[in-house]
């Protein structure tokens, strides 16, 4: 019987070591040196073959609806759907080649923009003698615009669909846009609202107080959680300021600020006669005698201008009024001449010599459109319970969608495909500027999760193209069909700095002290972590990267200036010599960008040297007791191979920079698993872990205000860090226009305010030259660094394969146009040619070279 | 007839603990706080607002008074709201176009796992302790300690990417009952039912061992009985008294889904609808599966506890 339990064994063995020969034999099957395939120049719309782009996307968009649209995946459908009045295209040599980095802006869908201000004086809020701060733009459209069934679209088409994306039926998110965005389209906002009645500050609707509204003022100083049900989580205006001047946590509950208002104000009261305020309405606290002390104690300590800070501390259940849409400002003067008015005057679109510039195509490059038929065919009334409209217009199936773009949808299926076809009544296919553009016939979209599917249907011809995964990064990176995709964004570490979530019983009272972050910093060796842990992103040692500009359409990057480079410099340990010249570890550099190209902000030396000294501080402190092992979370949504990869990364650095210091071997980070819907809170106010992960662009095009995110408590994730309180001395040097240079000592968040001169600053930087607003902002950004609250690591850059089969325009990549995308794309074969191509090499296609 | 009244019983208690089950999932939900202004710079107005028009600060009861009206008066379990890819879709259309694929490679699972689970089984009872049977248990322990997820991969590499026999991924479109549908749908079936045979096998060899060692086997031989009619009529029918309801609770339980198989062949199937309502906060999905699993769940219960009676007369449910 042993004997065939043997055999057993052995023929099993036999059959695995039989599939692994197949896997091994398999990529030995490989071993070859490249095809040779001819590149073809693009031919345009109008070749007959047929060209399918094939890609695949984690989930399928639902809905493609502009006015309702959700998340970026939307885009993915939405963009082919419609069309832009302005639009960028790259800048070509005189031999054809792209420029690189080159753009310019053209006219799409428009034929003209202008400024016509000036014609609606008097009106839609446009004061007749002033127009400063308005500003009414007028779009001539083409007109041939027609939809995929043929109808022409008019200019009232846009007036109708912007009607549907701020009627307050619908509740929209989108509609915010118009005045939360860049641009406030008058009166979008109280369109929106009209009629509908909402808690909200006091502050918001009424602006200043006065006797008369005494009874519609509720005394609340609860927090959302504690208004969820009465006033439906809105909370006073005066959390608002305690919450961003740091003097309480967004989730105080009403006690803990009144007790606030005593310690911190000198409120001559009680807690418990403060909340006894609560609910009142002013007119029943003026009424009752001891309310009415309990409100002047209150009102004492707080108020010096009652007209703007009395309703400070109010609610009130406000009714917007009721209006009429034509009181929105858009317009369509005809047919083809469309109007719309803003009350700020934000952009400027148009350069001096009446070309377009980048803001046209950028900011306001269109206009949300629907279908008014299909519109009104597919609008649902609403569920029982509820008063919200809804539509299916753009969503769920092809009978529901409508284009106005160069392709259309010709197939969904949900959860699963998508496919684009052609949309031939698109006007571009009449332009000449287009006939060497959108080759492409059909885009085939397929619905994807495992990563690895989509690998091996790639190499089976199946894709376009797929992104590298770290599993084969080593092997594809060099291949000559990979192409990287920077942007703008950071991968940073924020660490815990708030004192209530750091305690000794945790394990993660170290990260108190400034010396143990600093070190946590120096510990990370960020070239180790890029080449190990993603495919081809860069160490990052700045909050900011190179795809940061300040200077849009002249190219002006922050990171390539000098007061940006010198504060990394110093702020990782560099030291610059009197001559000019920077020492980086022991060797000196004439020029600052050799430096730079040193400098790694990783240092064992010192690491050891400000772990040692955090533990003595600690251990003095009572944070730490001699064999007290310190014990921080990571958090994350899923422990998965990507984050136990980083985890382990952590605590590998962590180990070699604490060996021979009192902390070797008791560090440890592990991984905490958070809810993705609760995440930001649950690491600002819950302290439920130690380091959050973001990746953090900000505006790609505005350094100054991006710091937004590092200093304003409604932004940053690091509040237990006192940015008000964090003081900076900074000489901004004077103005070119008369501006006298200042020398002061301010905290972080008023120089960022004065920086952006925003409402309340003490001086406008705004109006000063671009070099004193590029040196105050490295002077932040090196404050910032300097907290090591804020660590960054990498600068995130995608990679990809892309298929024999079709070619982008080129592969330097454009801040505007990307790689240029199927508009630009050529092929080397047809779908006919490509399967053939496939099937002779037998079905498997070798991506290495 | 008391098996009827077993029956009826034992559904109206299926009904109640269902509706108990409802109450609490519906009730526990809306207890959670409503999580406002989730990420930086979102505008909280307008998804207050929404949340308010929607009915989400009614009373609870209220609430839960509008939705069983919704759903029995317009047939209406919601739509989607976080869910992704499904966001403004109605969640019973959502969650019935997903659930062909997830019964169909069940079913084929199940029809491919069952009789090659059981023959082998079978057959290794009946060669026990010869090489078959080693070889067999050998191949059974190996397929059993292999989670499935290893074997979707080695079956996705050697037969759909080395050697072509199936698509990669399966087949677009809603025509479940084509050629072209059916092969692709086989990797992951396959997958599915590797699991499934090893099962059979070791459950079937283990009873029927033990039934072919009884002293009634002996008798039957004695009475004139072959070799394979008392295997047949006496031993099998035995040994499928614990099997045979494992089968049907196994099928059930697979209608959930194989959250791993589906994504790794691109199978539209609703293994991961369930896990992603709770992690969005999607409500109306998260009603809906509850109910459905919930409802998939005790029908089992009913189901196996019925089957018994069937397959074995000497058992009688719900008799005195």
């Amino acid at each position: 019987m042993k004997k065939f339990r043997h055999i057993s064994v052995v023929v099993l063995t036999l059959i695995m070591t039989a599939v692994m020969a197949i896997g091994v034999a398999a990529c030995d099957s490989c071993g070859q040196s490249g095809y040779d395939i001819e590149k073809r120049a693009r031919t345009g719309w109008k070749d007959e073959k047929v060209y399918t782009y094939n890609s695949y996307t984690t989930a399928i968009p639902s809905l493609w609806n502009e006015l309702a649209s959700t998340d970026g995946g939307d885009r993915d459908i939405m963009d082919f759907l419609n069309s832009s009045f302005f639009e960028f295209d790259f800048e070509f040599d005189e031999s054809g080649e792209v420029v690189s980095g080159g753009f310019e802006v053209e006219y799409s869908a428009a034929t003209k923009l202008e400024d016509a201000t000036a014609d609606y004086k008097g009106k839609y809020g446009i004061p007749e003698d002033d127009e400063e701060g308005h500003r009414a733009w007028r779009i001539t459209l083409r007109d041939d615009l027609k939809w995929d069934d043929g109808t022409a679209i008019t200019a009232g088409d846009f007036v109708y669909t912007m009607e549907k994306q701020l009627n307050g039926k619908y509740l929209f998110d989108q509609a915010a846009n118009y005045w939360n965005g860049n641009y406030i389209l008058h009166n979008a906002q109280n369109y929106f609202y009209e009629g509908r009645t909402v808690w909200l500050d006091a502050n918001t609707p009424y602006g200043g107080y006065t006797t008369d509204m005494d009874d519609k003022l509720i005394f609340s100083l609860g927090s959302a959680a504690e208004n969820e049900k009465k006033y439906e989580s809105s909370v006073c205006a005066l959390r608002n300021i305690l919450v961003e001047y740091q003097y309480i946590g967004a989730k105080w509950t009403a006690a803990q600020v009144a007790g606030c208002l005593i310690n911190d104000f000198g409120a001559e009261t009680t807690s418990e006669a403060i909340l006894a305020l609560e609910g009142k309405t002013l007119a029943q606290i003026k009424a009752d005698a001891t309310l009415k002390a309990t409100w002047d104690a209150v009102y004492a300590c707080w108020v010096d201008n009652p007209a703007t800070e009395t309703l400070n501390f109010f609610l009130t259940h406000y009714t917007y009024d009721e209006m009429e849409f034509d009181e929105v400002g858009i317009v369509a003067e005809s047919d083809t001449k469309l109007v719309v008015i803003y009350d700020n005057a934000n952009l400027s679109p148009i350069n001096a010599d009446g070309s377009l510039n980048y803001q046209a195509a950028y900011y306001f490059s269109g206009l949300p459109l629907v279908k008014k038929d299909l519109w009104e065919k597919l609008e649902v009334e609403p569920a029982n319970g509820s008063t919200v409209y809804t539509t299916n217009y753009n969503a769920l199936t092809v009978a529901n969608s409508a284009s106005w773009g160069p392709y259309k949808l010709s197939n969904y299926q949900a959860g699963t495909t998508y496919t684009l076809s052609r949309n031939d009544k698109w006007y571009g296919y009449g332009m000449d500027k287009y006939d060497d553009q959108y080759q492409t016939d059909n885009i085939v979209v397929r619905q994807i999760a495992e990563w690895n599917t989509a690998w091996q249907a790639f190499q089976k011809g199946e894709f376009s193209v797929v992104s590298i995964d770290t599993t084969i990064a080593d092997e594809f990176r060099n291949s000559k069909r990979a192409y990287y995709t920077p942007t703008s964004g950071v991968a940073t570490y924020f660490l815990q700095c708030n004192e209530d979530a750091l305690t000794k019983e945790k394990g993660n009272a170290l990260l108190k002290y400034k010396d143990f972050r600093k070190a946590f910093s120096l510990a990370l060796d960020r070239a180790e972590y890029c080449q190990k842990l993603t495919t081809s992103s860069i160490p990052s040692l700045g909050l900011y990267n190179d795809l940061i500009y300040y200077d849009v359409a002249n190219g002006g990057v922050y990171r390539h200036e000098t007061a940006a480079k010198e504060v990394l410099l110093s702020t990782y340990g560099a030291e610059k010599q009197t001559d000019g010249k920077w020492k980086v570890g022991t060797q000196i550099y004439d020029d600052i960008d050799d430096a730079m190209d040193a400098l790694t902000g990783y240092n064992l030396d010192l690491a050891k040297q400000l772990f040692t000294s955090a533990y003595n501080d600690a251990k003095e402190a009572g944070d730490i007791d001699e064999n007290g092992k310190v014990t921080i979370r990571y958090g994350g949504t899923e422990n998965n191979e990507n984050m136990k990869k980083e985890i382990n990364f952590m605590n590998d650095a962590l180990a070699t920079a604490t060996v021979g210091t009192p902390l070797e071997g008791k560090i440890t980070v592990e991984f905490y698993e958070f809810n993705a819907a609760n995440w930001i809170d649950d690491f600002r106010y819950n302290g439920m872990y130690d380091i959050a992960s973001a990746y953090v662009s900000g505006g790609a095009w505005n350094p100054y205000y991006s710091l937004q995110i590092y200093l304003l408590d409604s932004q940053r994730l690091t509040i237990g860090w006192d940015t008000s309180a964090e003081m900076l001395e900074f000489t901004v040097p004077a103005g070119g226009e008369g501006q006298p240079a200042i020398t002061d000592k301010l905290s972080l968040v008023d120089w960022f305010y004065c920086l952006n001169g925003l409402t309340g600053c003490k001086y406008n930087i705004s109006l000063y030259p671009t070099d004193s607003k590029l040196a105050l902002t490295a002077a932040l950004e090196g404050a910032i660094l300097e907290s090591y609250t804020s660590i960054p690591v990498n600068s995130m850059t995608s990679s990809s394969l892309m298929s024999y089969k079709c070619e982008y325009i080129t592969y330097e990549y454009n801040t505007f146009m990307s790689y240029g995308g199927v508009r630009y794309m050529s092929y080397n074969f047809d779908d006919t040619e490509w399967t053939e191509w496939v099937k002779a090499h037998k079905g498997t296609l070798d991506y290495r070279f | 007839m008391y098996m009827f009244k077993y029956i009826l019983k034992r559904i109206g208690l299926m009904l109640m603990t269902f509706c108990i089950i409802m109450l609490i999932c519906f009730v526990l939900i809306k207890l959670l706080p409503i999580p406002i202004n989730t990420t930086i710079g979102q505008d909280s107005e307008i998804l207050k607002e929404r949340l308010r028009a929607r009915g989400y600060y009614d009373p609870i009861l209220v609430q839960l008074f509008n939705y069983v009206k919704r759903i029995f008066t317009e047939g209406d379990f919601g739509i989607g709201v976080n869910m992704p890819g499904y966001i403004n879709a109605p969640v019973w259309d959502a969650f019935v176009s997903r659930l062909p694929p997830t019964v169909l490679i069940n079913v084929y699972s199940s029809l491919i796992g069952v009789p090659i689970g059981l023959g082998l089984g079978i057959f290794a009872a009946l060669k026990k302790n010869k090489w078959q049977d080693h070889v067999i248990s050998t191949g059974v322990m190996l397929l059993i300690s292999v989670p499935s997820i290893v074997y979707a991969f080695l079956i996705q590499y050697i037969f759909c990417f080395k050697l072509d026999w199936f698509p990669i991924m399966m087949e677009t479109g809603t025509d479940y009952f084509t050629w072209a549908m059916f092969r692709s749908m086989m990797p992951a079936t396959l997958s599915l039912s590797l699991g499934s045979i090893a099962g059979y096998a070791r459950g079937t060899r283990a009873e029927l061992t033990e039934v072919l060692t009884s002293e009634f086997m002996l008798l039957a031989r004695t009475k004139g009985l072959t070799r394979g009619q008392a295997t047949l009529r006496h031993a099998l029918r035995n040994s499928m008294v614990p099997i045979f309801p494992s089968i049907l609770s196994e099928f059930v339980a697979v209608l959930s889904g194989s959250m791993i198989i589906e994504n790794i062949f691109a199978i539209p199937g609703v293994g991961m609808l369930y896990l992603t309502s709770i992690r969005v906060l999607d409500y109306d999905f998260f009603m809906l599966l509850s109910g459905f699993y919930c409802l998939v769940g005790l029908t089992a219960g009913i189901v196996v506890d019925i089957s018994y009676g069937f397959i074995d007369p000497r058992i009688r449910m719900g008799a005195r």
